[in-house]
């Protein structure tokens, strides 16, 4: 690039209103140099006389001013009005007295020196001059005002817009979020706010809130058969903004929503309030002072609705999953055993993930027709969700084979092929320890077990001697190999013997004084020492207990206890049915002896 | 809980890797990464030392199976050798030892199959 033509040197002394910028002369340029006063009428040659600057015609001025101007003068007549000031006050009459003009708000002006007069707003000030006399100076700030007030409203909705916000957060419950989003729109919104939620099975829930005056809102809430629904608000809950405003009114009033109100001044809208595919519920809102009319409001109403929407289908939304969920968590839980003649159960469950219910470890009977029943504990691979549908499917693979064996040994070969063929073709290793056993009433109130051992913890047998004996029972993991070595082995419990199946999570449980020990199968059999005289339940709950009590950390693998009690000859009735108030039919225990 | 995959080629048998410390939930996604890196680049017998092992639960079970499985997919195997204490019993107990327990003669192609 070259030199600049003009560098801001130049420019600095140039007067934009001499002419010099459209007609650069370089005759006249040194006339303005540094060394010359900038003042010119001396040292400037002289110009035509009609280029001198005249002197001010003030009148001529003070037209153009934008505020008027009242000149009074010591006895308060009007001397001097100025047009903008008599187009703005043509009440106001030169020569006259100021206050004959009839204008309050000129001599005594409200707050600012404004006042309100012919429907715009003035504001006025007042300036003492010489000799007694007074200037008014009028402005006409309705404009400005009106500005000032528009950006004041539009301030307050976006902090309400922001409070509401805050408020609805993330809210769980769909409950909770209706009776927020009502208490919200009180009274900001209105004075009857009602939220209708999209209709289930036929019936659409209602909340209302209502001013109480000074107060926090009152929110009741209530039920309406789909059908009865105000046509409004089927049109809002189908996501339409009705139209015929002046119905509106009537429908409210009919619905029993608008008590204490009255149909001729009340003005309501109805908004439907976004959901995923169709609106999440509609908003009717209704109050007296002042009429939906204004867009501004209007889209306030839209904008609280889009809001409150958002927050109704999160909340709905996590309702949903939270219902799934606990519907196959419920479906995952090991199931009691069934009731069993000449068996007393004791279950104890612990799932490493206490807030999840469900973990990897099972255990289960189901009833054989002779009288006997299949029980099963066992352990899959892993924890958590995963493991817990595993072993779903086993449970239910189980449910189905016993109906077709029921030889212990025979039966879990079954199952290990049906999980093989089932792990294979999805191509994970998936596989399961277990005791699985047969359980057979004898004459004398004993019981006769065959187990069978899928490479699982072998059971252990309190004798009413008080011995503790573990059980011979070797096998493989069951859903690993085809044809697995399945161990078996008869045990005969007498009256009152107890034999207890137990998960891993029991013998591995880490704890102690230095906090990284195994429980150990060891001091499981010490613990059980003297244990032989408590019932099932007691001891299947005080293992899990003793294990609760090692622990040194929460963090733990599944546990699952499972133990059978010879019942004795005389206790055949079970606790349960004890509990039952005996009822006039004739005999208790006929049920149980035909099973 | 420390948890150690030592590889090492072994001539004859295929790949040999050394676990030592505690195999479990935590650590036993480490062991699958690695058998499934030998299975990619081709090795098809997988000999795992678990001499130095000192726990091993269910999950550390599934990798081996896992592993064997992969394996046998490709008409090789996964075989332990060496466990003691714990770790052994854990084997016993369920039966792993039978179906994964390193024979010399498992090198042996015929053999493979034999638990």
């Amino acid at each position: 690039m070259g030199a600049p033509l003009v560098t801001a040197a130049d420019v600095r002394d140039w007067d934009p209103g001499d002419g010099r910028i459209s007609t650069p002369s370089a005759a006249r340029a040194p006339a303005r140099s540094a060394d010359v006063p900038p003042r010119p009428a001396a040292a400037l040659p002289p110009l035509a006389p009609d280029r001198n600057p005249p002197m001010p015609d003030w009148s001529e001025v003070i037209e153009h001013f934008r505020e008027g101007l009242i000149v009074c003068d010591a006895d308060g007549v009007v001397r001097h009005l100025s047009p903008v000031a008599e187009r703005l006050l043509p009440e106001v009459t030169v020569g006259e007295l100021l206050a004959a003009s009839g204008v309050a708000g000129l001599c005594t002006p409200g707050a600012g020196g404004e006042f309100g007069h012919r429907g715009r707003r003035l504001r006025v000030r007042e300036v003492p001059l010489s000799a007694g006399r007074c200037c008014r100076y009028v402005e006409d700030v309705t404009e400005s005002v009106a500005r000032a007030d528009a950006l004041l409203a539009e301030r307050a909705r976006s902090a309400f817009l922001t409070v509401v916000g805050e408020k609805l957060g993330n809210p769980l419950h769909p409950d909770r979020a209706a009776a927020a989003v009502v208490g919200l729109a009180v009274p900001t919104l209105a004075e009857v706010a009602v939220l209708v939620l999209a209709s289930r099975s036929g019936r659409a829930r209602w909340w209302r809130a209502t001013r109480a005056d000074d107060e926090a809102p009152n929110v009741d809430s209530g039920v309406l058969n789909a059908v009865d629904l105000p046509a409004a608000l089927d049109e809002g809950l189908a996501g339409v903004e009705p139209h015929t405003l002046d119905w509106l009114v009537e429908q409210a009033i009919e619905a029993g929503w608008l008590p204490g109100l009255d149909a001729v001044d009340v003005s309501v809208r109805v908004v439907p309030l976004p959901g995923r595919d169709l609106p999440a519920g509609a908003l009717l809102v209704a109050r007296r002072s002042t009429r939906y009319d204004d867009e501004a409001d209007v889209g306030l109403v839209r904008a609280f609705a889009a809001r409150a929407g958002a927050a109704l289908t999160t909340a709905v939304l996590y309702r949903d999953q939270a219902e799934v969920a606990d519907t196959l968590q419920a479906s995952l839980m090991p199931v009691e055993p069934a009731e069993a003649a000449g068996v007393q159960w004791g279950t104890a469950y612990r799932p490493a993930q206490a807030g999840l219910r469900i973990g990897g470890d099972f255990y289960g009977s189901y009833r054989l027709p002779d009288g006997g029943s299949v029980f099963f504990l066992g352990d899959v691979c892993g924890k958590g969700v995963e493991a817990a549908v595993f072993t779903g499917q086993l449970r239910q693979c189980l449910q189905a084979l016993h109906r077709v064996e029921s030889d212990p040994g025979r039966l879990l070969r079954l199952l290990n092929d049906t999980l093989l063929e089932t792990t294979l073709a999805h191509g994970q290793g998936r596989f399961a320890t277990m005791v699985l056993g047969v359980a057979r009433p004898r004459r004398d109130g004993g019981l006769t077990l065959t187990m069978s051992g899928g490479g699982h913890l072998p059971p252990l047998v309190l004798r009413v001697s008080g011995e503790v004996e573990p059980v011979a029972l070797s096998g493989m993991l069951i859903g690993v190999v085809p044809d697995p070595r399945i161990g078996e082995v008869t045990v005969e419990l007498a009256p009152g013997e107890t034999c207890l199946l137990y998960s891993d999570g029991v013998t591995e449980a880490r704890g102690g004084r230095r906090g990284d020990e195994q429980f150990g199968a060891e001091r499981l059999l010490r613990a059980l020492d003297g244990c032989h005289r408590m019932p099932a339940p007691a001891l299947a709950e005080r293992v899990e207990q003793m294990t609760r009590d090692w622990l040194a950390h929460g963090d733990h693998d599944d546990i699952a206890v499972l133990a059978l009690r010879a019942s004795g000859p005389h206790s055949r009735p079970n606790r349960h049915l004890h509990a039952v108030p005996t009822l006039p039919w004739p005999e208790e225990g006929a049920g149980a002896r035909t099973r | 809980m420390t948890f150690t995959v030592t590889y090492a080629q072994q001539n004859g048998v295929g790949a040999c890797l050394r676990l030592a410390g505690e195999l479990d939930t935590s650590t036993a996604p480490e062991l699958n990464a690695v058998l499934d890196r030998l299975t990619k680049r081709g090795e098809r017998h997988l000999l795992v030392d678990l001499a130095e092992l000192t726990f091993c639960d269910s999950t550390g079970i599934a990798a081996f199976v896992r592993g064997d499985n992969q394996a046998a997919a490709r008409g090789g195997w996964l075989r332990v050798t060496g466990a003691t204490g714990r770790v052994e019993r854990v084997l016993r107990l369920t039966g792993l030892a039978e179906v994964l327990g390193y024979q010399p003669d498992t090198a042996h192609p015929t053999s493979q199959s034999a638990p």
